[in-house]
Order: C-alpha cells, then structure tokens, then sequence
C-alpha cells in the first residue's frame, strides 16, 4: 500500500518557538533529516537545514504527515509561498513577549492569507506571562475582525500535548465535520469515524 | 533557451533560499552558486544575482562602480542592497549600453524579487528598445523594498496585495457572554441557578463591567470582561467548595469597579490575571460535575472563537469538534445531534452549556421549525484533499 504524504506548516516570527514545536512532534530529528523525502524535499535536501526546519510525523496506517517550519526572517518570504503549496493548513506561533502581537499576527495573515483561505489556521501564543491574557484577547479581536474563524490558543512550544492540540484543532478547523453522520455525508472526511 | 542564473556572495542561507525559489519560479533557469573571492574572474551567466555587500562594495564609490562593472563584464545583475542604503541611488553611470542593472533592497519579498527576475528574463528585448541611455532614476520605496535602477532602467514591480478582502469584514467582536445569551442559557438549564458561585459570576460578565466578587473577607474575584480577564486569591478546593455548596456562596457580595480600580485591586491580591472564559470554562465544568444536565428546549449557538483548550484538562475530541464547527456556523443542539448520533446527546449539551458559560458562545432559544432548517451547511471544502484513514491515524498518533 502506498504512503500518502500531508504537510502542515509552521509560522510565525523568528524566536516564536517553531522548531521547538516541531520537534516535539516529529517522529525524526528536526532539519538533521535523512528521511526519505519523496516530494519537493528531495530536490531542495540540501538546504533544508538553511531553508526551513523540517519535520516528520509517520502515522500508524502509514503516511506521513511532512512538518515545515517556514522560515521566519522576512527576507525568506518567498519560502513561504514555496512550503504553503499543497499544505492541509497553518500552524501560527505569535510570541506574546513582543511589542506588538497584534502587528505581527496581521502581517502573518496577510502573507499566509491563500493558504487560509484554502484551509484553516490555528494560532499558538507562545512566550506567555501574565501579560498574556490580553495577547490572547487582542489576537482573538483581529482575527473575527478579519473574519477568520478565531483559534487562537495559549500554547508552549515545548509541550507536546500543547502543540499537538493546535495540530488536532488545526485538522477540526480543516473539516469540522469528520467523521460526522447526516448532511454533510459527501465531505472529504466522511467515513473516517475519531 | 534555458537562463543560467549565478548568485554570488550571498549568505548561505539566503543562498540557498533563493536556489530554491528560482527553481520553483523559472523552470526555464539553471543556478549556480559561485563563491566569491577578490579578484575572482565570474564564471559565463546570463544574469548575476550579486549581494553587494558580500563582495565587498556596500558603499558606492567610484572605484566600487567600477569594481562593479568588471566584476560584471558587461552582463545583467540584479544588486541586493543592505535596507535604507541609498549610496547606489542614482549611479551606474558606467555600465555599457545593453547592460541591464537593477537593485533591490533587503528584506525583499518573493513578488518583488519574481518581479525582477521576470524583468530580466525579457531584458533583451528591453535593453535593444531603450538603448545605452544612462539615465538613473530612484523608485520610491514600498513597504520593506526600496529599489533603485539603473538604466536601461527598469522598477521592480510594487507588491501585490496578496490578501483577498474576502472575508475581511471590520465587525466589532462580539462582548463575552451577551444578556441575551444568559437568558438562553437559563431557559436551557434551569438547574444552573442552583450553582450560585457560577450564577452570580454569570450576572456579573453579562454587565460588561469590571466587577470585584468578594468570597470571604480575604478572598476575591476581580473579573474584567471587556478585557477577557479573571483574578482571583481563592486556592482552587475553596472555589470548589464555593462551586459545590450552596450555603458558602450565600454570603458573597458583588460591587463593580472602573478599569482601573479593577486592575489595581488585581495588583494588590498578588494573583495573576488568567483568561475569564477558560476560568468559567472550568468553574461550569467544577459546578455541574460529571452529571449532564437535562435540556428543555432547543437553541443556536455561535462561538465568538475557539475556547482555550491547551488550558481546558482532558477535552473530549467531540468538544474540538463542535467547536470548530460552532465558530464557523451557528448551530442548533438539535442539529449537532443529529450530525453526531454515535455520540451521547449529553455530552452535546454539555458542551453547549460550557461553551455559552464560558462567555464565548452567543446563545439564541429556537423553536422547532426554526431548528428544522438550521441544520448544518458543508464547510467550503479545501482543495487539498485527505484519504479517508488519515483522521483516524493522525489523532492516533497526537494522542
């Protein structure tokens, strides 16, 4: 049986906790890879390490889920548009210690905006103090005022139950209805009982 | 014919990035990496990616142009100029007729640097038309890139909005727990009023007012709703005890408060500020207990956005799914349980109480024939598309 390959991509300004997060759900060692890429990491292997942190995720029926953290220096933004391609959604990681996360999640929308657009986001506060529960108020604020569906949740990079509840609310906000019955039946989940 | 693109003196990183993006921008292109060394003679190409501080020539100076110009012998380069570093501005008086010249400051996006790239891809054609004019012209500078030409002159092309307005709709977010909503609430689950604790907190973020809930002569709850924040001094088994017993929360007593005296009695108590729908979230869960709480009529519910559940201790998946399913489209309980008939309609309802309790749900009471036709819509369905064991294994694996 064939392995089918998904990609989940990981963003969010530099310091925002992106490879942490990605390591603590790969199955593999983040960007020091020798997995056997078979899509367009192969051609671009040898600079993953330069390029973007890279991560797998093998599931037990035996695809892998590809974890990309796109770079967060904006003189690489062209990566992003690179890595988005074909990509199940976005993973965002604000860190709340900036000046202003607000500003920082705005522009993160707008560069990754096709790709929401086509999937779904989830937003991770990262770096959190007390200050955080007014991060996480201002970013909710933002995003119903740009009519994204608002999923933003504190979150600690180095936590995998964290990070993977980003993942599994990022796959619900992807097809809420998996695995439901009734209306919805020809959905692209349907069938796939949780 | 295939374009051979060289780029030299760029960062390892930068390098590598850019190999990759001409390779998935210009199928038509080869590129080679060629590092640079004083005095090195550029090996054949029909355009130069040059990074001008990596060859040493940041500054402008007349022997840095000509520098330049040698290093070039003649051939197209695109120069990347350091942010803000207007030395270049206006020169290259000294490039021959056909050559083509253009800067682009860091940090430069994709659609500028694709912008440029095209430019020169068509250059031939443009440098014959305008000839060995030596014009030079200063190109106001867009957000994050500055570009100066040369002549043959040309601009990179502004940035393209990428985002698509729509669904950028300026809406004022909805407050936490609207009156109207806790009016639902209590229509729904009658039983809630028995929780006072949970009650009288309800009352007081339905007002919208920073609010002080005074447990005992020591002990407070400062909440402020416009805000989104809860804090509180009471140990978690005294909220419990407050949640539980009916007789502690009678002698509680409310006053409310302006922003500021809010956050200054937060100060004085020493307790940090926590999230006010995740702290209701939980104090809902605490006060009804494991029970699930009988349901009188039928509602709607919308999620103003999804509940904090990093923070919420053992979420049901069904909870994440409802709720991704409650901040996109209002639902009626109802229809989720016809949606999820392999799931106990209890567990729907808990999650609607917990949901509008915690202040993020909008609650509206529907009658029969309004639940009717509110059954779910598909979601736009997303161009990538996922086999169907692949939920399944995915969430096998997350946990």
């Amino acid at each position: 049986m064939s392995s089918i390959q998904y990609k989940i991509v990981f963003a969010g300004p530099v310091g925002a906790g992106k490879t942490r997060a990605i390591r603590s759900l790969s199955d593999i060692d983040v960007v020091s890879t020798e997995a056997d890429a078979s899509d367009e990491v192969r051609e671009i292997k040898r600079t993953t390490t330069v390029a973007m942190d890279y991560g797998v995720m093998r599931l037990g029926n035996g695809d892998q889920v590809r974890l990309y953290g796109a770079p967060g220096q904006k003189r690489f933004d062209f990566m992003w548009e690179i890595l988005t391609e074909n990509a199940l959604g976005l993973v965002l990681l604000i860190k709340a210690s900036v000046a202003d996360p607000v500003a920082e999640l705005r522009e993160y929308l707008q560069a990754f905006r096709p790709l929401i657009e086509r999937t779904a986001v989830v937003v991770g506060i990262t770096h959190t103090d007390e200050c955080h529960v007014l991060v996480r108020h201002l970013l909710v604020k933002e995003m119903q005022r740009q009519g994204i569906p608002a999923c933003v949740m504190d979150a600690d990079a180095r936590s995998r139950p964290d990070v993977a509840m980003l993942v599994k609310t990022l796959l619900f906000s992807i097809d809420p209805f998996a695995g439901a019955a009734g209306p919805v039946a020809g959905n692209v989940m349907a069938g796939s009982a949780i | 014919m295939k374009m051979t693109i060289s780029l030299v003196g760029l960062s390892v990183r930068e390098d590598a990035a850019l190999t990759i993006f001409i390779g998935m921008s210009l199928k038509n292109s080869t590129c080679k990496t060629v590092a640079f060394r004083p005095g090195l003679a550029l090996p054949p190409a029909d355009l130069y990616i040059i990074d001008l501080a990596g060859v040493g020539l940041a500054q402008w100076s007349v022997k840095a142009e000509a520098d330049l110009l040698t290093l070039l012998g003649g051939s197209h380069a695109l120069l990347l100029n350091f942010p803000n570093n207007i030395s270049w501005v206006g020169k290259g008086h000294h490039c021959s007729g056909r050559q083509m010249l253009a800067c682009l400051s860091k940090p430069y996006s994709s659609e500028k640097m694709r912008g440029a790239l095209a430019r020169f891809g068509a250059g031939g054609a443009a440098s014959a038309a305008v000839g060995p004019s030596l014009v030079c012209v200063a190109v106001p500078a867009p957000a994050f890139v500055s570009t100066v030409a040369f002549a043959p002159v040309f601009s990179v092309a502004p940035t393209l909005p990428v985002a698509v307005a729509r669904l950028a709709t300026a809406v004022a977010p909805p407050p936490l727990l609207l009156r109207h909503s806790l009016q639902a609430l209590r229509t729904l689950f009658p039983e809630l009023e028995q929780h006072l604790l949970l009650a009288r907190l309800l009352d007081m973020v339905a007002t919208q007012q920073p609010q002080e809930l005074r447990l005992t002569l020591h002990h407070s709850i400062i909440v402020h709703p416009a805000q989104g924040w809860v804090s509180h001094n009471a140990a978690p088994g005294m909220l419990e005890r407050f949640a539980q017993d009916r007789s502690a929360a009678t002698m509680m007593s409310v006053r409310t408060l302006d922003c500021g005296q809010a956050q200054l009695r937060a100060g004085l108590m020493g307790a940090p500020r926590a999230s006010l729908d995740t702290f209701l979230w939980l104090l809902a869960e605490s006060s009804i207990g494991p029970q699930m709480p009988p349901v009188q009529r039928d509602a709607e519910l919308k999620l103003s956005s999804m509940p904090g559940f990093t923070r919420i201790p053992g979420v049901d998946n069904l909870f994440l799914q409802l709720a991704a399913i409650c901040v996109r489209l209002p639902q009626t309980l109802s229809s989720l349980r016809a949606v999820f008939p392999q799931h106990d309609p209890g567990l729907i309802a808990r999650f609607v109480l917990l949901a509008t309790a915690s202040g993020l749900g909008e609650l509206r009471l529907v009658t029969a024939s309004q639940a009717l036709n509110s059954l779910p819509s598909p979601v736009p369905q997303s161009s990538t598309r996922v086999s169907g064991g692949f939920f399944r294994a995915m969430f096998q694996k997350l946990f």
